[in-house]
């Protein structure tokens, strides 16, 4: 594919949502979201093409994490930009910077997969994992502007049910995938632990909205949640660079 | 006073802190089995028990979060079947009130609980009752299954391999195995494909040949060893061809729970946000 191994688009991409957010935060809405969009579009052909990185057609180099979740969460800002189009997005697309420049300096070459790994339930697990993380940080992120008073939107929780819900897909699909793979539903690895860890620490937010008294806290933990998440998958995204990698 | 225990321990200010427990439970296990994959690997192919008996003697610095997540998700589980059971009984008690469609979006989330804790027993099935079985494969070679009196007979193992004008030459896009039962029927096995045979799965598996033959069900120690298995399905000679045998009896379980869990969930949440506003009025949730 003509964009395969061509880099220029992501750094083009990221060129985009770093203007998107500061025609965003000029209150230049309308030229902000055309920006996005066009970035996305970019980043999208981008994704598109890593799939050949290896010379011949790997889904599971389009959904690595690195690449896939700056994508996740540009799409939520450009939905959320459809669905409330008075909203301000500066916010939103902060974190689609933030994660994109991350993506600029990773490595770009795909890990080679075993035969265990080129399966529908693995790329269906990257796409859910990384949804239900954009949703997290989004989560996070409205959690911090409710509770320094910047308050663009006080609907947080909903980003953290519906991140629960795509975290749950993950896990079901990942029991799936790591039985017909390993022959194991849950494996005693620090990669399943730490899916268990973030999705029991979810879990007890989600509870915590039925407690009358702790209500109070519940930003204060989706902004821990968050930092968890961050913690937990960039640790991995930064080992992961250190393994042999084919292309890019 | 019964009563007061029963309402204590399906409090859901409990539920709260144990699953915080929990998720840091997990959290100091999880650093654990990054730094010692190999000993942690080993738990995937033993009974909890069997490996439990053996490492809290020698190791009891390393495993001992193991015991203490078990007891922790012992007491979430009770305090979750008391929560939701004590939810169900005030939404049957008004029951005649309540349209059926809408009685079943408010059991929605109690069944969600039950099912969770479904799953939970069916993941402590496996740890306690699974067994796991690794044997060598080699062509023209026969292999006995725990208690099976015929064995299968090993007829082809053959490679294929990723194109070599592609960057992924020399490694294995998939294996196709050849077995052939005592009725003479032949087994296709590859890799993602486990075939199920008097109620054992059989997966393929592969791994580096070392110094110390696998022959066991406990695989070999590999020090700095990782989960990247990229440099195993290689050529031939580096790695060697297993055979995994799976009697699983919490699988079912498990499988069905998850499934039914997930559409449950997905089902309720398009729901509750479908009827977002109406539910702000709602008395019962």
């Amino acid at each position: 594919m003509f964009t395969t191994g061509v880099h220029a688009w992501l750094y083009w991409a990221t060129g985009c949502y770093f203007t998107a957010f500061i025609l965003c935060c000029y209150h230049m809405q309308r030229a902000g979201r055309a920006t996005l969009l066009t970035g996305f579009i970019s980043q999208s052909l981008y994704l598109l093409g890593r799939g050949w990185l290896g010379g011949v057609f790997i889904p599971n180099a389009i959904f690595e994490g690195p690449f896939f979740l700056p994508w996740c969460l540009a799409l939520i800002s450009l939905v959320r930009s459809v669905k409330k189009p008075c909203g301000n997005l500066w916010g939103a697309l902060a974190l689609v910077v933030v994660f994109s420049i991350f993506s600029v300096f990773y490595a770009k070459g795909i890990i080679p997969p075993t035969p265990k790994k080129t399966t529908v339930w693995a790329l269906l697990f990257f796409i859910s994992e990384s949804m239900a993380h954009a949703m997290f940080y989004t989560g996070g992120l409205y959690a911090f502007f409710s509770m320094v008073g910047k308050n663009t939107t006080n609907d947080f929780h909903s980003w953290v049910v519906w991140g629960f819900v795509a975290y749950t897909v993950a896990q079901v699909t990942g029991a799936f995938w790591c039985f017909i793979g390993w022959g194991n539903t849950f494996s005693w690895s620090a990669r399943h632990l730490s899916s268990a860890v973030i999705w029991t620490f979810y879990a007890a937010c989600l509870h915590l909205k039925f407690i009358p008294g702790w209500r109070k806290k519940l930003a204060v933990l989706t902004i821990a949640g968050a930092a968890l998440i961050f913690f937990i998958s960039f640790s991995n995204y930064i080992h992961e660079m250190s393994f042999l990698r084919v292309g890019g | 006073m019964v009563k007061k225990i029963w309402d204590m321990l399906g409090d859901i200010r409990i539920s709260v802190v144990l699953l915080m427990a929990v998720s840091a439970t997990l959290f100091t296990g999880s650093i654990y089995a990054g730094r010692h994959f190999s000993l942690f690997r080993e738990l995937n192919r033993l009974r909890v028990q069997d490996w439990l008996a053996v490492h809290i003697r020698s190791q009891p610095e390393l495993v001992w979060w193991i015991p203490v997540l078990f007891v922790l998700m012992g007491a979430l589980g009770l305090n979750t079947v008391i929560c939701a059971s004590n939810r169900v009984a005030r939404l049957i008690h008004r029951r005649s009130t309540i349209p059926s469609g809408k009685f079943f979006y408010l059991l929605t989330p109690s069944l969600i609980h039950f099912l969770f804790i479904v799953i939970m027993l069916g993941h402590l099935t496996t740890f306690t009752a699974a067994r796991w079985q690794t044997i060598p494969l080699e062509t023209g070679t026969r292999i006995a299954l725990d208690g099976k009196r015929t064995p299968l007979a090993v007829l082809a193992i053959q490679d294929l391999f990723f194109p070599e004008t592609s960057g992924m030459q020399n490694r294995i896009s998939q294996t196709t195995v050849m077995l052939a039962n005592a009725d003479g029927n032949n087994i296709k096995l590859q890799y993602l494909q486990p075939v199920l045979i008097d109620g054992r799965f059989l997966f393929l598996d592969k791994i580096k040949k070392s110094k110390r033959a696998a022959t066991t069900d406990i695989l070999p120690s590999a020090d700095k060893e990782t989960c990247n298995k990229a440099h195993v399905y290689m050529e031939k000679k580096k790695a060697k061809q297993m055979l995994l045998i799976v009697s699983d009896p919490g699988l079912y379980i498990i499988i069905s729970g998850l499934t039914l869990i997930m559409c449950l969930m997905t089902w309720y949440f398009i729901v509750q946000n479908m009827t977002y506003k109406d539910r702000k009025s709602c008395p019962y949730y």
